[in-house]
């Protein structure tokens, strides 16, 4: 049985994403190292759900926006859903991060940290709902 | 949340805290009036910071630009933190003690 929190698209959603990370971390005895990345990487996820997801026709907002976790000893495998109109967050382009400081974009680095901090990222549609499955696999190093 | 001294010739921007979202959102007009407003080289230190997000990376890439990557440093990282910033490729850019 999967934990889930259930939210609404708005920036009171960062604070109880923080929160609801610390309880799984009691209750699975979760490393402080991957307790920090995942909250990373659910913060960039629903930060971007916020400031680009549009709401399913007649709905006005706010938008649903659901996280489910299954958490094994072995690996993290977390859903981040919201019920609005397609929007795939790879999609968005790499960073170039080859340019000089100078010639690049202030911002755009969100999706990235989930890429590079995510073992597996995946988008998909589902019945009105978009669902990004990350998972993070438990590294030696990450256990201690 | 962010405190400024001038130490050993330069501006010190001690960070405090979780820079998260709503944190950097709230100070990055603080830091880059500050930053804007020496002439002295700028440093970052986050001794007190063991988390961020791309809205910090964002504060600190404003900074670079207003100052200048040589007048630019970063001091006191903690590991996560170092970590986010090579995913970003600051580490190869950017002056990280």
């Amino acid at each position: 049985m999967p934990e889930r929190l259930e939210l609404s698209a708005t920036p009171e959603a960062l604070r109880q994403v923080k929160q609801w990370l610390q309880e799984l971390k009691g209750r699975y005895a979760l490393p402080d190292i991957i307790v920090g990345e995942l909250n990373v990487i659910l913060e960039e996820l629903v930060m971007n759900i916020i400031k680009h997801a549009k709401p399913t026709p007649p709905s006005l907002g706010p938008i649903p926006v659901r996280i489910e976790a299954d958490l094994s000893d072995r690996r993290v495998m977390v859903r981040v859903m919201d019920e609005s109109l397609p929007f795939d967050p790879l999609s968005r382009p790499k960073p170039n991060l080859s340019l000089d400081l100078n010639d690049r974009p202030i911002g755009g680095l969100g999706i990235h940290l989930v890429r590079e901090l995510s073992d597996r990222f995946q988008y998909s549609y589902e019945q009105g709902w978009n669902v990004s499955l990350i998972e993070k696999t438990m590294h030696q190093e990450n256990r201690e | 949340m962010v405190q400024f001294v001038e130490k050993s010739g330069r501006l010190v921007c001690v960070f405090g805290g979780r820079m998260d979202t709503v944190t950097s959102t709230e100070m990055e007009d603080e830091v880059c009036k500050q930053a804007q407003g020496t002439t002295l080289p700028v440093a970052f230190d986050l001794e007190g910071v063991d988390y961020v997000t791309s809205m910090f990376l964002r504060v600190c890439m404003r900074v670079v630009k207003d100052v200048g990557k040589e007048r630019f440093s970063i001091i006191h990282v903690h590991p996560a933190v170092k970590k986010v910033f090579k995913i970003a490729g600051f580490d190869r850019e950017m002056n990280i003690e």
